[in-house]
Protein backbone atom coordinates (compact mmCIF):
# COMPACT_ATOMS: atom_id res chain seq x y z
CA UNK A 1 0.00 0.00 0.00
CA UNK A 2 1.31 3.46 -0.87
CA UNK A 3 2.57 5.94 1.73
CA UNK A 4 0.14 8.56 3.02
CA UNK A 5 -3.61 8.36 2.94
CA UNK A 6 -4.51 5.20 1.06
CA UNK A 7 -6.63 5.64 -2.03
CA UNK A 8 -7.58 3.45 -4.92
CA UNK A 9 -7.65 4.47 -8.57
CA UNK A 10 -11.45 4.10 -8.50
CA UNK A 11 -11.62 6.55 -5.58
CA UNK A 12 -9.42 9.15 -7.26
CA UNK A 13 -11.23 8.96 -10.59
CA UNK A 14 -14.66 8.83 -8.93
CA UNK A 15 -13.86 11.79 -6.70
CA UNK A 16 -12.61 13.92 -9.60
CA UNK A 17 -15.72 13.14 -11.64
CA UNK A 18 -18.13 13.76 -8.75
CA UNK A 19 -16.52 17.09 -7.86
CA UNK A 20 -16.46 18.14 -11.52
CA UNK A 21 -20.20 17.46 -11.78
CA UNK A 22 -20.81 19.30 -8.51
CA UNK A 23 -18.84 22.39 -9.50
CA UNK A 24 -20.10 22.42 -13.08
CA UNK A 25 -23.70 22.14 -11.90
CA UNK A 26 -23.20 24.89 -9.37
CA UNK A 27 -21.57 27.14 -11.98
CA UNK A 28 -24.42 26.45 -14.42
CA UNK A 29 -27.09 27.34 -11.86
CA UNK A 30 -25.29 30.54 -10.87
CA UNK A 31 -24.80 31.48 -14.52
CA UNK A 32 -28.44 30.76 -15.37
CA UNK A 33 -29.66 32.77 -12.40
CA UNK A 34 -27.44 35.75 -13.21
CA UNK A 35 -28.44 35.50 -16.87
CA UNK A 36 -32.11 35.45 -15.98
CA UNK A 37 -32.85 32.17 -17.77
CA UNK A 38 -33.11 29.86 -14.77
CA UNK A 39 -36.39 27.98 -15.09
CA UNK A 40 -37.65 25.00 -13.07
CA UNK A 41 -37.11 22.85 -16.18
CA UNK A 42 -33.41 23.67 -16.04
CA UNK A 43 -32.96 24.12 -12.29
CA UNK A 44 -34.45 20.87 -11.04
CA UNK A 45 -32.53 18.48 -13.32
CA UNK A 46 -29.25 20.30 -12.63
CA UNK A 47 -29.95 20.25 -8.89
CA UNK A 48 -30.62 16.51 -9.11
CA UNK A 49 -27.37 15.93 -11.01
CA UNK A 50 -25.49 17.86 -8.32
CA UNK A 51 -27.22 15.82 -5.63
CA UNK A 52 -26.30 12.60 -7.45
CA UNK A 53 -22.67 13.70 -7.45
CA UNK A 54 -22.82 14.20 -3.68
CA UNK A 55 -24.30 10.74 -3.20
CA UNK A 56 -21.74 9.34 -5.64
CA UNK A 57 -18.89 10.88 -3.68
CA UNK A 58 -20.05 9.20 -0.48
CA UNK A 59 -20.39 5.89 -2.31
CA UNK A 60 -16.81 6.02 -3.66
CA UNK A 61 -15.60 7.11 -0.21
CA UNK A 62 -17.41 4.16 1.39
CA UNK A 63 -15.90 1.74 -1.13
CA UNK A 64 -12.46 3.19 -0.51
CA UNK A 65 -12.89 2.78 3.24
CA UNK A 66 -14.03 -0.81 2.75
CA UNK A 67 -10.76 -1.54 0.94
CA UNK A 68 -8.58 -0.06 3.71
CA UNK A 69 -6.92 -2.00 6.49
CA UNK A 70 -8.31 -1.70 10.02
CA UNK A 71 -5.94 1.10 11.08
CA UNK A 72 -6.83 3.40 8.17
CA UNK A 73 -10.50 2.48 8.46
CA UNK A 74 -10.53 3.46 12.12
CA UNK A 75 -8.65 6.66 11.39
CA UNK A 76 -10.97 7.59 8.53
CA UNK A 77 -14.11 6.99 10.57
CA UNK A 78 -12.70 9.06 13.41
CA UNK A 79 -11.90 11.95 11.05
CA UNK A 80 -15.36 11.60 9.48
CA UNK A 81 -17.11 11.75 12.83
CA UNK A 82 -15.12 14.79 13.96
CA UNK A 83 -15.65 16.59 10.64
CA UNK A 84 -19.38 15.79 10.64
CA UNK A 85 -19.72 16.93 14.25
CA UNK A 86 -18.01 20.25 13.58
CA UNK A 87 -19.83 20.84 10.27
CA UNK A 88 -23.27 20.11 11.75
CA UNK A 89 -22.52 22.22 14.83
CA UNK A 90 -21.53 25.18 12.65
CA UNK A 91 -24.73 24.78 10.62
CA UNK A 92 -26.90 24.54 13.73
CA UNK A 93 -25.27 27.64 15.22
CA UNK A 94 -25.66 29.51 11.93
CA UNK A 95 -29.26 28.36 11.61
CA UNK A 96 -30.26 29.69 15.03
CA UNK A 97 -28.28 32.89 14.45
CA UNK A 98 -30.06 33.32 11.13
CA UNK A 99 -33.54 32.66 12.50
CA UNK A 100 -33.32 34.62 15.73
CA UNK A 101 -30.40 37.06 15.45
CA UNK A 102 -30.68 38.37 11.92
CA UNK A 103 -27.45 36.82 10.64
CA UNK A 104 -27.60 36.44 6.83
CA UNK A 105 -28.85 33.12 5.46
CA UNK A 106 -26.52 30.76 3.65
CA UNK A 107 -27.55 27.97 1.26
CA UNK A 108 -27.79 24.55 2.87
CA UNK A 109 -25.53 22.91 0.27
CA UNK A 110 -22.58 24.68 1.94
CA UNK A 111 -22.53 21.82 4.46
CA UNK A 112 -21.19 19.46 1.78
CA UNK A 113 -17.94 21.28 0.90
CA UNK A 114 -17.72 22.36 4.55
CA UNK A 115 -17.73 18.71 5.66
CA UNK A 116 -15.02 17.64 3.20
CA UNK A 117 -12.94 20.72 3.94
CA UNK A 118 -13.10 19.97 7.64
CA UNK A 119 -12.33 16.32 6.94
CA UNK A 120 -9.16 17.38 5.15
CA UNK A 121 -8.15 19.66 8.01
CA UNK A 122 -8.80 17.21 10.86
CA UNK A 123 -7.06 14.39 8.99
CA UNK A 124 -3.82 16.36 9.29
CA UNK A 125 -4.06 16.30 13.08
CA UNK A 126 -5.75 12.98 13.89
CA UNK A 127 -3.09 10.27 13.60
CA UNK A 128 -4.41 7.69 16.04
CA UNK A 129 -7.34 5.34 15.66
CA UNK A 130 -7.67 5.06 19.43
CA UNK A 131 -10.51 6.79 21.25
CA UNK B 1 -2.42 -1.18 24.38
CA UNK B 2 1.20 -1.86 25.28
CA UNK B 3 2.99 -4.12 22.88
CA UNK B 4 6.35 -5.77 22.39
CA UNK B 5 5.89 -5.74 18.64
CA UNK B 6 8.83 -3.48 17.78
CA UNK B 7 11.16 -5.53 19.95
CA UNK B 8 10.02 -8.90 18.60
CA UNK B 9 10.05 -7.68 15.01
CA UNK B 10 13.64 -6.49 15.47
CA UNK B 11 14.59 -9.82 17.03
CA UNK B 12 13.20 -11.57 13.95
CA UNK B 13 15.16 -9.17 11.75
CA UNK B 14 12.21 -8.14 9.59
CA UNK B 15 11.17 -4.69 8.52
CA UNK B 16 7.80 -3.04 9.03
CA UNK B 17 7.20 -3.42 5.30
CA UNK B 18 7.86 -7.14 5.44
CA UNK B 19 5.63 -7.68 8.46
CA UNK B 20 2.93 -5.59 6.79
CA UNK B 21 3.16 -7.74 3.66
CA UNK B 22 2.95 -10.95 5.71
CA UNK B 23 -0.09 -9.77 7.67
CA UNK B 24 -1.95 -8.03 4.84
CA UNK B 25 -2.00 -4.52 6.29
CA UNK B 26 -0.21 -1.27 5.46
CA UNK B 27 3.23 -0.36 6.79
CA UNK B 28 1.56 2.57 8.52
CA UNK B 29 -0.67 0.14 10.40
CA UNK B 30 2.39 -1.72 11.72
CA UNK B 31 4.00 1.59 12.63
CA UNK B 32 0.81 2.71 14.41
CA UNK B 33 0.74 -0.55 16.40
CA UNK B 34 4.37 -0.11 17.46
CA UNK B 35 3.77 3.52 18.39
CA UNK B 36 0.61 2.54 20.31
CA UNK B 37 -1.57 4.67 18.07
CA UNK B 38 -3.75 1.71 17.17
CA UNK B 39 -5.15 -1.21 19.13
CA UNK B 40 -5.22 -4.33 16.97
CA UNK B 41 -8.33 -6.37 16.37
CA UNK B 42 -8.17 -9.94 17.61
CA UNK B 43 -7.85 -11.07 13.99
CA UNK B 44 -4.85 -8.83 13.31
CA UNK B 45 -3.23 -9.76 16.61
CA UNK B 46 -3.44 -13.44 15.64
CA UNK B 47 -2.12 -12.73 12.14
CA UNK B 48 0.89 -10.93 13.60
CA UNK B 49 1.42 -13.71 16.12
CA UNK B 50 1.38 -16.26 13.30
CA UNK B 51 3.78 -14.18 11.21
CA UNK B 52 6.23 -13.88 14.11
CA UNK B 53 5.69 -17.43 15.34
CA UNK B 54 4.93 -16.23 18.85
CA UNK B 55 1.93 -16.42 21.18
CA UNK B 56 -0.38 -13.41 20.99
CA UNK B 57 0.12 -12.49 24.65
CA UNK B 58 3.88 -12.38 24.21
CA UNK B 59 3.41 -9.62 21.63
CA UNK B 60 0.38 -7.93 23.12
CA UNK B 61 0.32 -8.52 26.89
CA UNK B 62 -3.19 -8.88 28.24
CA UNK B 63 -4.00 -5.43 29.67
CA UNK B 64 -6.58 -7.03 31.97
CA UNK B 65 -3.97 -9.18 33.65
CA UNK B 66 -5.16 -12.20 35.56
CA UNK B 67 -8.61 -10.94 36.49
CA UNK B 68 -10.32 -14.27 36.78
CA UNK B 69 -14.09 -14.69 36.93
Amino acid sequence: MAEGWPSTRAYVVGSILNWLFFLAGLALLVWAQLGGFLTPWLGWPVALVITASVLGQFIVAYRSIAAMDEYWRGLTFKCGIVAAGVAISICVLWGFANQFLGVPAYPLWIVYPLFWGLFGIVSIFIRTSRA
Amino acid sequence: MKSRLRLLRAEHGITQEELARRTGVSRQAINALEAERHDPSLDLAYRIAAALGAPVELIFPNPHGDRSI
